[in-house]
């Protein structure tokens, strides 16, 4: 740029601007660079998303069809023929076990600590809460080995079954639902409750008649995603439920394992048997339509919740 | 030229339109179905102090952002008409929108320090454009804090972090800041929104102080502000430029009944 | 403990929510109890030299956990090398320079990553990733490099650290991912504005106001996706190789807490030392994640408040 021009796009004649062409030049160039590298990232980490589903598929689709979903796997080694039925009656045990624990003690607590939590006591309890999310699954499981499964010592002697197992996926289901049932109350205008309270409702009333009807998207959701989480968990069942080939007789005792879909595949996998592989791979096909589809569900609902609160 | 331009006030012609710092033309700036400017046409003149006036809502902030380019990062807007600085369309795809930046500076409406010392917030601008050379960003840093007159409250507290300052302060660092790179028009977006009344009347003296120096565009909702400090006035209503005339003639003899309304305070 | 006064609907309704809330308190306290219970004998037996005994040795009941906490350590530090980087792209991706209008579609796919359970990313490690190391990575490696320590391929099988390590970062990903985006967007856009309105890039504007408002919630974000990984269990276990020998190369096959538990565990339990030695390992995990969970969540409480985000809840 000539002197001059500089000259007459600066305002104070005093104060000398030395504009610094290449360098300008420069630093877009790193500017264009850093965005290719974000971007970059981006792809590398969006990769595995497709790729698993791509590399699921292309092997499911040969063996994906009605009886593969209908029918208990035999054959040898077992599971070379049939399906996966063991599996999906046993993740629905194991979800409906979960949740008759989970959902009860995740909405109250959720709800008290919306409610009534002193300030204090709120933060120990969403703090014992989110720590509980980070305990990793294998320690819940030994945890539930020695509470519901052994057979010696302390503990409730259900054996190896749907219900040690279900209730010690309840166990990592709660925090999830209570902290998420937590935020959908959080969620709600405050003047709705407000306004519920001010007419002299109790908050028992409140919550009837306001609350559960506003925060409802929001609670599913958190159900939702517990169930979401727990159907992928395979580490607290080797040593709660373990695995079935057959449907169970009990939910206790022996004959009160179940299948589930994610130890089966982790089983099948193990195996040196490349049919089993490919089972593995179908499974997973099935195992990630359900949690696409409680994933697509979910945000759905919070989605539906927000329009129709923008509607009023 | 002169054809075009409704808004000529000063009778500006071929001889002597070097006084002209900024021409807008037929400026209209959609965002989505919402027509935001409509068919907008004016003069800044140099060295000048003008004031753009309207209710909220109006359009006046985003007409601001149009005369730096700020409105380039509103996804979904279409921008078309023309924005001559010193006879240059900013909007051409010759311009370098980072040099067109150190050349129009701008304040916002509440005082947006960054995470850093004071120092190297009057600093940043000039690194940012590339220059090392330590003395010169010191003589620079002072002169500018002098220029804001913040300096001498400052001077013993260079390497603190600016979020110590009072909101009046940030602010004066603020416009520190954006006269670093030594712009030649400073655009400024309610500058003194969330300033108490003793912190207004510093920056509304700087800004008459800053006339000699620079072309300065101020968006305010406050008459009062405007009739004291600025030589041009405007009004926006709605995306349109109702009215823009010399101060002395907008507030005593407006020509629209609808800038009449504003002042006399009926919006 | 509870003053009961059920003359009011609201006293009621408070104590019958408490009870739920003692049931958590309960959840808490039990997990912990068991773990300290079923531990006691070996930490009263090993004491603290089970951390360093390098030996683990069921029949002549010798039992350290020195070559498992090593194996633990290399695929959690490899995979946040991996992650790191590749998260703080994503994070910077999604709040500085992606289209606006793709933004809530490309979290989204962040998101989904999160939710794929761990036995998936397994069978994806199985079936992808050891094939590739086995074909070109390990190859390439054993023909270039095999003069750098930590690098030398002895076996060439796929199955290892290093194949366990990237498949565990993928899965932290989301995480530190997530909350590096979360803590970007809490800074302030008008402090954004004013860096742009001066000339600054996207890059400037990252490097010098982005990145200094936002750095203690990615540190958060660090933590807790290194806690995520210390736990890790299935997809380890599928991928580690499973021997109990500290590696002296990434491409090396090893053995971490979770795997050996995930293993192991059944089995440990008929010599109640052995049980109690593994229940120990357990411990260890606990602990880990427990204090790392306790500093990542006050870090974040500062930058992003309480805000969860959705990859923490994880999909197994």
């Amino acid at each position: 740029m000539a002197e001059t021009d500089n000259h007459k796009k600066t305002g104070d004649p005093n104060n000398y601007f030395p504009v610094n062409k290449s360098y300008i030049k420069r630093k877009k160039i790193y500017n264009r660079i850093a965005y290719g590298f974000a971007a970059s990232a981006f792809i590398l980490g969006a990769f595995p998303v497709f790729h698993i589903i791509y590399s699921a598929l292309i092997i499911g689709y040969k063996y994906l069809n009605w009886r593969f979903v209908s029918t208990l796997p035999t054959g040898f080694p077992i599971g070379a023929k049939g399906g996966i039925l063991n599996a999906i009656v046993g993740d629905l045990y194991l979800v409906v076990i979960a949740s008759c624990l989970a959902v009860p003690l995740g909405i109250g607590s959720g709800l008290y600590l919306s409610l009534f939590g002193k300030q204090r006591t709120n933060s120990v309890i969403r703090l014992l809460n989110e720590l509980m999310i980070g305990i990793p699954s294998v320690v819940w499981g030994i945890m539930g080995f020695y509470i519901f499964s052994t057979n010696a010592g302390l503990g409730f002697h259900f054996g190896f079954s749907a219900l040690a197992g279900g209730l010690t996926l309840g166990f990592i289901m709660t925090p999830i639902v209570t902290l998420l049932t937590e935020q959908a109350v959080h969620r709600i205008p405050a003047s709705y409750i407000e306004g519920a309270l001010a007419m002299g409702a109790t908050k028992w009333q409140a919550t009837k008649s306001v609350i559960v009807k506003a925060a409802m998207g929001g609670i599913f959701t958190a159900v939702l995603l517990g169930v979401l989480n727990i159907i992928g968990q395979t580490a607290p069942l080797l040593f709660t439920n373990y695995y079935n080939t057959g449907l169970p007789t009990g939910i206790t005792g022996p004959g009160g394992a179940v299948g589930d879909i994610a130890m089966l595949i982790f089983i099948y996998i193990h195996e040196p048997s490349h049919i089993l592989h490919y089972k593995a791979e179908t499974a997973v096909v099935v195992l990630l339509f359900f949690v696409f589809a409680l994933d697509i569900g979910m945000r759905l609902i919070s989605w539906l919740t927000v329009k129709i609160f923008e509607m009023f | 030229m002169t054809d075009i331009n409704k808004n000529n006030i000063d009778n500006i012609t071929e001889n002597n339109k070097d006084e002209i710092k900024i021409e807008v033309k037929n400026l209209n700036f959609n965002y989505g179905d919402y027509h935001l400017l409509k068919d907008i046409n004016l003069f800044f003149k140099k060295n000048s102090v003008c004031t753009i006036l309207g209710p909220s809502g109006c359009g006046k902030s985003s007409f601001l952002r149009t005369l730096n380019r700020m409105n380039d990062y509103t996804e979904g807007s279409k921008l078309t008409g023309e924005v001559l600085l010193d006879g240059k369309n900013i909007y051409s795809k010759s311009v370098d929108v980072v040099e067109l930046r150190r050349n129009v500076g701008m304040v916002f409406q509440s005082p947006n320090p960054f995470p850093k010392t004071i120092f190297e917030n009057v600093a940043f601008g000039l690194k940012i454009h590339g220059i090392k050379n330590k003395q010169f960003i010191e003589e620079r840093v002072e002169k500018c804090l002098k220029y804001a007159g913040l300096f001498d409250e400052v001077k013993d507290k260079l390497h603190k972090n600016a979020f110590s300052l009072s909101g009046g302060q940030q602010q004066r660092l603020c416009i520190a800041r954006a006269i670093a790179t030594n712009p030649s028009v400073l655009l400024m977006d309610e500058p003194t929104a969330y300033l108490d009344p003793a912190a207004t009347a510093t920056i509304l003296d700087l800004i008459a102080d800053f006339k000699k120096f620079y072309t300065i565009i101020i968006v305010s909702h406050n008459i009062q502000q405007a009739g004291r400090i600025s030589d041009y006035s405007g009004f926006f209503l709605d995306g349109e430029l109702i009215e823009f005339s010399k101060s002395g003639d907008f507030f005593t003899r407006p020509k629209d009944k609808r800038t009449e309304n504003f002042i006399t305070n009926r919006f | 403990m509870l003053k009961l006064k059920l003359n009011h609907k609201d006293d009621l309704f408070k104590f019958i929510l408490s009870i739920f809330v003692f049931g958590i308190i309960l959840i808490f306290f039990t997990v912990v109890t068991v773990i300290l219970y079923y531990s006691y004998p070996a930490v009263s037996r090993f004491g603290i030299a089970f951390l360093w005994t390098k030996e683990w040795n069921p029949p002549k009941e010798i039992f350290g956990a020195a070559t498992f906490i090593a194996g633990t350590f290399m695929v959690t530090i490899i995979a946040l090398i991996f992650a790191i980087p590749l998260s703080l792209g994503i994070g910077i991706f999604l709040e500085e320079y992606c289209p606006k209008f793709l933004k809530g579609f490309f979290t989204i796919i962040i998101e989904l990553l999160a939710g794929i359970p761990s036995v998936v990313f397994g069978v994806w490690g199985v079936l992808t990733i050891v094939p590739w190391l086995r074909k070109y990575i390990e190859p390439f490696f054993k023909s270039h490099f095999s003069f750098i320590p930590f690098l030398q391929v002895t076996e060439n099988i796929g199955y290892g650290i290093l194949a366990a390590s990237i498949v565990v970062a993928f899965m932290v990903v989301p995480i530190i991912a997530s909350i590096t985006k979360d803590s970007l967007a809490a800074v302030p856009k008008i402090t954004k504005d004013g860096a742009l309105a001066m000339g600054a890039t996207r890059l400037d504007v990252i490097k010098d106001i982005s990145l200094p408002f936002s750095y203690r919630g990615i540190y958060g974000g660090i933590i807790l996706g290194f806690g995520r990984a210390v736990g890790e269990t299935i997809a380890v276990v599928l991928l580690i190789g499973n021997q109990a020998i500290i590696p002296k190369s990434i491409f090396g096959v090893g053995y971490t807490i979770s795997a050996v538990l995930a293993n192991t565990f059944t089995f440990a339990v008929i010599s109640p030392i052995y049980a109690s030695s593994e229940v120990e390992l357990a411990l260890i995990l606990l602990l880990v994640s427990l204090i790392v969970n306790i500093i990542g969540r006050n870090v974040l409480q500062k930058v992003i408040g309480g805000k969860l985000s959705r990859a923490q809840f994880g999909g197994g």
